[in-house]
């Protein structure tokens, strides 16, 4: 236990060394921190008028109204946000770090290739449109609903975290096949997109085949979808957590085999 | 007997490749059938080091050398056979093996470009769990001792490759590995910097004896650094020994170079063996002769020509090195 603790501290520590590093690395760029963050609220003022077209000609969008939008939204740009703040930049280097020899100096390293692979460089500049759209929205969004409670808000932050983690180890998995195939970056690329563009859309508006597909094979559902229906239905589902914990296992195994025979086949650079 | 810091045996690294014609046509047809081969980038070598030793392990290029460091720091597996360093499989990548070595990639950086190298050492200083105590003295004996003290709060993108490279070992050192895995340390560096970078290893080595494997293009790094040399060629094992065994072994012959106060004629002195150097003005020669029977010559040659100067040399070890490639 004591020793668990004490790695969970060096652990937490090393991330706030990653946070520092990438402020200060940050403030040598200060014109790119500006222009990320204006582009930032601009994308999300583009989602919201969209939305507010799209509510102007129709009452309803499968049941779901412009508040219960508004909460998907919200849930789909802080899954976005944190996404890229945490991940974004380490996964799109990841590739290159393998096919360039730069992950030698890493492998060397007495500490989980995972965490200093995948949590190394924080976009910071982030976290300021983050807070700037997602809060009024979210206000606003919530300020409709009649299921505001500590349990729903409790559910719906584990049900969020868990799909969190279920897709983290899915872009771990893709990252992996740049050991197999070239230029597999795509693959992540692709799937990147696609998790964004869906956790903007009510689960039952789509297709029997990508409904299943959200759910098991890219788990956006669980970042958008059931923590926003849960503030709108005001229900548990047990069942859900079932299939993440069951998702993070089964996605944490595959990628950890894909790893394991990747480093073995990793050849570096000569 | 102590057991040997790093123990190989029969160890082998197969990459696999594919060929590629050139063209549309060629990249159009690898899309569906590649032909593949295995690089034996290393072949059952065999070697072990003992605690405190400094080995140069050279060969030309695509010899297999850094594959070989690679396989011993953990980054690459091996294809077959056993490897041990301090005990630990280095492919394990165990957190206690890992603290116990150091890698410098000639190649490759460790620190970030846009910040100074200070910041990279803080983390390491948490990566490798060193008390405040210790990263500080360690930073203030490593500085001073590369003479580096002034360039850790400079960006290292702002840093000249010497500089760079100075922070580079820094980084490297500051957990005290016992055992250093140097990849071409100096290439690129200036003579200054390079016999910088020797001394400070030389010291480093005396002061705490830690086991040091370099591999270099430069036969200077070899010869002031290292005691042994293991030289390996496409991928196999040639040469392990002292470099003087490895002079008595393959340089069968001496230079002998003599200076004359009166002119004389090549083709007089072609008689006792190779010319390999004359002056046009016929004041100075050298003369490569067998081994075995230098002294003798040099008598000869000392008895017939008015010489004013003698000076008998080994041949060099990158000659003796080039010619075991060739042959």
């Amino acid at each position: 236990m004591t020793q668990l603790m004490d790695n969970i501290k060096r652990y937490l520590k090393l991330y706030s060394l990653f946070i520092k590093v990438s402020i200060v690395e940050l403030m040598s760029h200060r014109f790119n921190l500006m222009m990320s963050a204006l582009a930032n609220i601009v994308w999300t003022m583009g989602q919201l008028i969209s939305l507010k077209f799209l509510f102007s000609k129709i009452d309803t969008f499968q049941g779901w109204e412009f508040k219960d939008m508004i909460l998907l939204l919200v849930f789909s740009q802080i899954y976005v946000y944190l996404f890229v703040i945490i991940f974004f930049k380490n996964f799109r280097e990841l590739p290159k770090k393998l096919i360039s020899g730069e992950l030698d100096m890493i492998l060397t390293k007495p500490v989980n290739r995972y965490f200093i692979l995948t949590f190394k460089s924080v976009s910071i500049p982030q976290i300021i449109p983050m807070f700037v759209t997602v809060i009024p929205l979210a206000i606003y969004g919530l300020s409709g609903t009649q299921n505001i409670n500590l349990l729903v808000s409790l559910n719906s932050i584990i049900i969020f975290i868990l799909g969190f983690i279920a897709i983290y180890f899915v872009n771990l998995i893709l990252i992996s096949l740049s050991f197999y195939i070239d230029n597999a970056h795509m693959f992540r690329d692709l799937v990147g997109t696609s998790i964004e563009n869906f956790a903007r859309i009510p689960l039952g508006t789509l297709h029997k085949i990508l409904r299943v597909t959200m759910m098991v094979i890219l788990p956006v559902a669980f970042v958008s979808f059931y923590p926003a229906k849960l503030f709108r239905d005001g229900e548990i589902y047990l069942e859900v957590y079932l299939v993440e914990i069951c998702m993070i296992v089964i996605f944490y195994i595959i990628s950890k085999i894909l790893w394991d025979k990747g480093l073995k086949k990793y050849s570096g650079v000569g | 007997m102590s057991k040997p810091v790093v123990k190989v045996q029969n160890l082998k690294r197969y990459f696999k490749q594919y060929k590629k014609e050139a063209g549309l046509k060629g990249t159009l047809k690898s899309l569906f059938k590649r032909e593949h081969f295995d690089i034996k980038a290393v072949d059952d070598i065999s070697f072990t080091i003992e605690k405190g030793e400094k080995v140069g392990f050279i060969g030309p290029n695509s010899a297999g050398k850094t594959t070989t460091l690679k396989m011993l720091s953990g980054i690459l597996y091996p294809s077959d056979g056993i490897i041990e360093v301090l005990g630990y499989k280095p492919f394990k990548r165990k957190k206690e093996f890992l603290k116990k070595i150091g890698l410098v990639l000639g190649q490759r950086s460790q620190l970030w470009w846009d910040l100074p190298a200070m910041e990279g050492f803080v983390l390491n200083k948490e990566i490798y769990e060193m008390n405040d105590k210790t990263f500080k003295t360690q930073v203030e004996y490593l500085s001073e001792m590369l003479d580096a003290k002034d360039i850790l709060d400079i960006p290292v993108r702002k840093l000249s490759l010497g500089q760079r490279m100075k922070c580079e070992l820094l980084a490297a050192l500051l957990h005290k590995p016992e055992v250093v895995f140097l990849d071409e340390p100096t290439i690129g560096l200036d003579i200054v910097v390079q016999k910088k970078i020797r001394e400070f290893f030389l010291d480093l080595n005396k002061k705490h004896e830690n086991t040091i494997l370099l591999t270099s293009h430069y036969m200077d790094d070899v010869q002031e650094l290292c005691d042994r040399l293991i030289i390996i060629n496409k991928g196999g094992l040639v040469f392990d020994g002292a470099i003087d065994n490895l002079i008595k072994e393959y340089a069968s012959h001496k230079n002998l170079k003599f200076i004359f106060n009166k002119k004389v004629l090549k083709k007089d002195l072609s008689q006792y063996g190779d010319v390999i150097d004359y002056d046009g003005a016929g004041f100075s020669a050298t003369l490569s002769v067998d081994r075995k029977v230098h002294t003798k010559i040099a008598g000869d040659v000392l008895a017939k020509f008015p010489v004013d100067d003698l000076d008998v040399s080994e041949v060099s070890l990158e000659d003796i090195i080039g010619n075991i490639f060739k042959s």
